[in-house]
């Protein structure tokens, strides 16, 4: 938690911040805070998920994230590491938790800065791990707003 | 997997059907709740389909038939049916 932290975005955000450690948990308890205490997941399924492509003739590199574009980016380009991931987030401990404000309201929409959750970035399309998020808190958890291409649910 | 979008369909790659998806909500709302995809308007329960085998999903229906299917139209393992007009 930062030492003096914005209360809201600039969209009028409520921003609600993350604890990762015990000192810092109970720090923000003698401040008034309650703090929901989540366990930590040790192996996310999200990761960074890229194909490294190289230029043959000019040495340029660039990466892609999406699977399906492997057959498209042959001809003068050379991949130069496979399809892989790599989790880009480690966490100290198996525990953080939400720092509630006393005055956040049920139902009021709020910017989690640092997700504890491993959510996806964007549904279906990148399984990139969703950093923050904006969510609605429904008075015991926060309900986190998924960003979603096209789909269809049935 | 095939997705079709007029039929509101989806089929494994050899033609069998697992499920016609029939929200009744138009533009039904989703949220992550505790790691688990949830729908506001109702309490089923949400698998994305493109995480699933084809295998998987046909057990599911099975077992579950209730479960709710989400087709993401930009996951690579599912193909969306184009529009095909009819020609004279």
């Amino acid at each position: 938690m930062k030492s003096d932290p914005e209360t809201y975005t600039d969209a009028g955000l409520r921003i609600i911040y993350t604890a990762r450690s015990l000192q810092a948990i109970n720090r923000a308890v003698k401040l008034g805070f309650w703090p929901l205490v989540k366990p930590v997941n040790m192996s996310p399924p999200y990761a960074n998920t890229y194909t490294v492509y190289q230029h043959y003739k000019t040495g340029n590199v660039k990466l892609s994230h999406d699977p399906r574009q492997e057959m498209k980016l042959w001809g003068e380009w050379r991949k130069v590491a496979d399809f892989g991931g790599q989790n880009p987030v480690r966490f100290r401990n198996p525990y953080a938790a939400y720092l509630i404000p006393s005055d956040l309201e049920v139902d009021q929409r709020v910017w989690l800065e640092d997700l504890i959750e491993d959510l996806p970035a964007v549904l279906g399309v990148v399984q990139e791990r969703l950093s923050s998020a904006e969510a609605i808190w429904n008075g015991q958890d926060f309900e986190v707003l998924p960003e979603l291409p096209d789909y269809t649910v049935g | 997997m095939r997705y079709d979008p007029r039929s509101q369909q989806l089929y494994t790659d050899n033609g069998q059907l697992i499920k016609k998806l029939n929200c009744p909500q138009n533009n039904p709302q989703l949220r992550w709740v505790s790691g688990k995809l949830r729908c506001k308007d109702c309490s089923r329960k949400i698998e994305q389909a493109h995480l699933l085998t084809e295998l998987d999903l046909l057990q599911l229906m099975q077992s579950q038939p209730e479960t709710c299917l989400l087709v993401a139209h930009g996951a690579g393992t599912i193909q969306i049916e184009e529009d095909h007009e009819e020609r004279p």
